[in-house]
């Protein structure tokens, strides 16, 4: 009961600033009122935000997939209620946050039966199931002169050119290619950026956050030295960090990035690790935008396939699957290519190819499915756990994680099939083995307020050319999804 | 001889209206005018657009523009309540929108639809038609209009070509048809309601009318409009969108 009073209240209060922000604003002067805060008597309010429900449903298929599917529901509700509050203080300050309140829950989960079907298993608690805060953003930003903004908190900061997929975005969580407007969350940082008429100059600092509850960190940086209450040990003594600079000009009508980042064990394995990056983006005859993002690294912190213990050698849990190309020495570049266009019945069409040079090789991606096929024989893998929830960013439906090195990323949108009718689709193909999925949707726009949308998602299993067999059975990349389709009904209402 | 140059300047300047008004503008001098109307090298102003749909129903939608020199414009989006939170910049021939779903800004094309709207982006973020059009003056059918024909300079120009009507009285846009290279007619407007904007008589009623789809029109209303500012160029840069 003091759980919903306090709701209501907290309710209530966003209520009164919403009322407040709302009031009509009919000239210049209504709008500047925030300025009058330049003289400490003021500080203004903006709200706004949206409540969304999604419901999906997915049909499970535990034999496409060597990985468990006991925690995967074929059933799932999202509830979110989403609040984005500025806070200005005058014309140089504000404190923004973005911060969903999301309540989720999952039911009718299968198994594998032993003969090659599916058998229902009891409805189960999930932890990536319960209801947490995903603070996006929330983070206070300063520009004491109009050439230097001081931000400091959690935001999403995207520096690269990329449409649906950014190689040289390090610091946040992977959005979703097939949802680009999907994934809000940032992450901690510090930056100091100098803009310019013709070119901006940013730095970063990014200490990871190693241990967080309802979305809230309580372990930045450095693990504590003490076990967590749930017996969790402390997984080393390093710092966890990224730093990271920019230099952004605006040449020949162009925009041209071009990054520096050092990191130490900053979400992946690299340990005092200088990488490189640049992006391009520009329009060509009139309506064609093209866009180059690249990154630079030299040796890979991807994990490989160990190929005696993937064949039937002896091995460890820790060599099994190691970042072994980690200290090679080697170039390993990613690299993203792309266009976009609108056509005359304003629809849009963006394609993007996508080359990674240390994604594995057919032998790799073959004694990584042996790999899990051990340990799926031997009951090691651990069940698949949906995204989001602990990680403090919202659940995703699809993360692009791509273990092979060429990827197609195709997505149209065609707005006004009827005045507020939209339809779209968004297609990723592996082209080593032609599998990917294909995400058709079609969204109404019910009212200025009300979107509804209905996506499917489905699997494309790739063609015999290009596909691995192992023990008699083919899988290729997007085989190994655990389900044969899924569809999701989203009704989003803004205020 | 200080005072003397000071006093013919003030002479000089009453004078001119007067010799203008006796001779007819040129196609140029037309052109200029329609760009100090429409889009004064620096302002800042805030105005509604309402889409009217095939379907009868309305998208309204509130912004605020500003601008600085002739080739930067902002805009910042209030309503409706999805739109919250948009922006767009126009810097020389280049167009950015910011998504805040996206948390980022994405370049636009200057032919794009503005907001889905009949109005494409050129029409409000790139309002500069000396820069983008070669003007001639041909006959119009009605006495009390001057008739301008504008053919694009390259390929940046909102339109291939425009025919341009304004009022000979007080030189104010009246009407305007916006053509594709084909020839086809794809956009007409409207220009009403001339009002005094901080000593800047302009219409502040404009409606564009898509003449593809014949249901579908767009207004836009200038509900105030301020000049000559002053504004940090770091407005007008793209890492400034979001702020």
């Amino acid at each position: 009961m003091r759980l919903l009073a306090a709701t209501f209240r907290l309710l209530g209060f966003f209520l009164w600033l919403c009322a407040g922000s709302a009031s009509a604003q009919e000239s210049l002067d209504d709008l500047d009122a925030s300025k009058k805060a330049d003289s400490g008597k003021k500080v203004t309010a903006e709200v706004n935000g949206y409540v969304d429900n999604r419901f999906q449903y997915a049909f499970i298929n535990p034999n496409t997939s060597l990985i468990s599917t006991a925690n995967q529901p074929s059933l799932q509700e999202i509830l979110e209620g989403n609040i984005q509050l500025k806070l200005s203080f005058g014309s140089r300050a504000f404190v923004y946050s973005d911060v969903s309140l999301i309540y989720q829950n999952g039911w009718l989960f299968y198994d594998r039966d032993g003969m090659g079907g599916r058998t229902k298993i009891d409805d189960h608690d999930v932890a990536t199931l319960r209801p947490f805060v995903a603070p996006s953003e929330l983070y206070v930003s300063v520009s004491p002169k109009p050439w230097l903004n001081v931000l400091l908190g959690k935001k999403r900061i995207i520096w690269g050119s990329g449409f649906a997929f950014n190689p040289t975005d390090l610091i946040n969580p992977a959005k979703d290619p097939t949802d680009p407007n999907f994934q809000r969350a940032g992450q901690w940082v510090a930056r100091i950026e100098l803009p310019f008429e013709k070119f901006t100059v940013s730095t970063l600092f990014a200490p990871q956050v190693l241990y967080q509850q309802n979305g809230l960190p309580f372990a930045m940086m450095k693990y504590p030295d003490y076990p967590l209450a749930d017996g969790t040990k402390p997984a080393d003594d390093a710092y966890h960090y990224l730093l990271a600079a920019r230099l952004y000009l605006l040449l020949f009508n162009t925009d041209i990035n071009l990054f520096y980042f050092f990191s130490n064990k900053y979400n992946d394995t690299f340990e005092n690790a200088s990488r490189f990056g640049a992006s391009f983006s520009r329009y060509f005859f009139t309506d064609y935008e093209l866009h180059v993002e690249a990154l630079g690294q030299v040796g890979s912190g991807k994990t490989y396939p160990n190929h005696l213990c993937a064949n039937g050698g002896a091995c460890s849990l820790q060599t099994a699957l190691a970042a072994t190309k980690l200290q090679d020495g080697n170039l390993y570049p990613r690299v993203l290519v792309g266009g976009r266009t609108q056509f005359r019945d304003e629809s849009t069409l963006s394609v993007e190819y996508y080359y990674q040079s240390d994604g594995y090789s057919a032998l790799e991606f073959e004694d990584y499915l042996r790999l899990l096929s051990r340990a799926q024989m031997a009951g090691l893998t651990s069940a698949a756990q949906p995204m989001g929830g602990s990680s403090g960013a919202v659940p995703q439906r699809f993360t692009f994680d791509p273990l092979r090195r060429h990827y197609l990323i195709l997505s149209y949108n065609k707005p006004k099939i009827r005045d507020d009718f939209a339809i779209g689709a968004t297609l990723i193909a592996g082209l080593a083995d032609l599998s990917g999925t294909i995400s058709p949707s079609a969204s109404w726009n019910a009212k200025e307020w009300l979107t509804l949308s209905l996506y499917g998602f489905v699997p494309i299993r790739g063609i015999p050319v290009g596909t691995v067999s192992v023990n008699d059975v083919s899988y290729s990349e997007y085989s190994l999804l655990p389900m044969d389709f899924r569809f999701l009904f989203e009704a989003r209402a803004y205020y | 001889m200080l005072r003397f140059s000071a006093a013919t300047v003030v002479l000089l300047s009453l004078a001119t209206p007067t010799l203008a008004a006796a001779a007819d503008p040129t196609a140029e001098q037309l052109l200029k005018r329609y760009d100090q109307v429409m889009s004064p090298r620096t302002f800042d102003g805030l105005l509604v657009m309402i889409a009217h749909r095939q379907d009868d129903t309305t998208r309204t939608y509130k912004f605020r523009a500003l601008k600085s020199q002739d080739d930067k414009i902002r805009t910042w989006f209030f309503e409706p309540a999805a739109a919250k939170g948009q922006e767009m910049l126009r810097v020389e021939d280049n167009m950015w929108v910011y998504m805040p779903n996206l948390k980022r800004a994405l370049r636009l094309a200057s032919r794009e639809s503005f907001q889905g709207g009949d109005f494409n982006n050129g029409d409000v973020l790139r309002v500069n038609y000396v820069a983008d059009y070669n003007a001639k003056l041909i006959p119009a059918e009605d006495d009390k209009l001057w008739l301008l024909d504008l053919t694009a300079k390259s390929k940046e120009a909102a339109y291939d070509h425009i025919k341009l009507w304004m009022s000979k009285d007080k030189q104010q846009p009246a009407k305007a048809e916006y053509y594709a290279a084909s020839g086809k007619m794809l956009r007409s407007a409207k220009f009403e309601d001339v009002k005094s904007f901080h000593g800047l008589e302009r219409p502040a009623h404009m409606t564009m009318r898509n003449e593809l789809a014949t249901k579908r029109y767009t207004e836009m209303m200038w509900l105030d409009l301020k000049l000559d500012l002053d504004v940090p160029a770091q407005k007008f840069v793209v890492d400034d969108l979001g702020r």
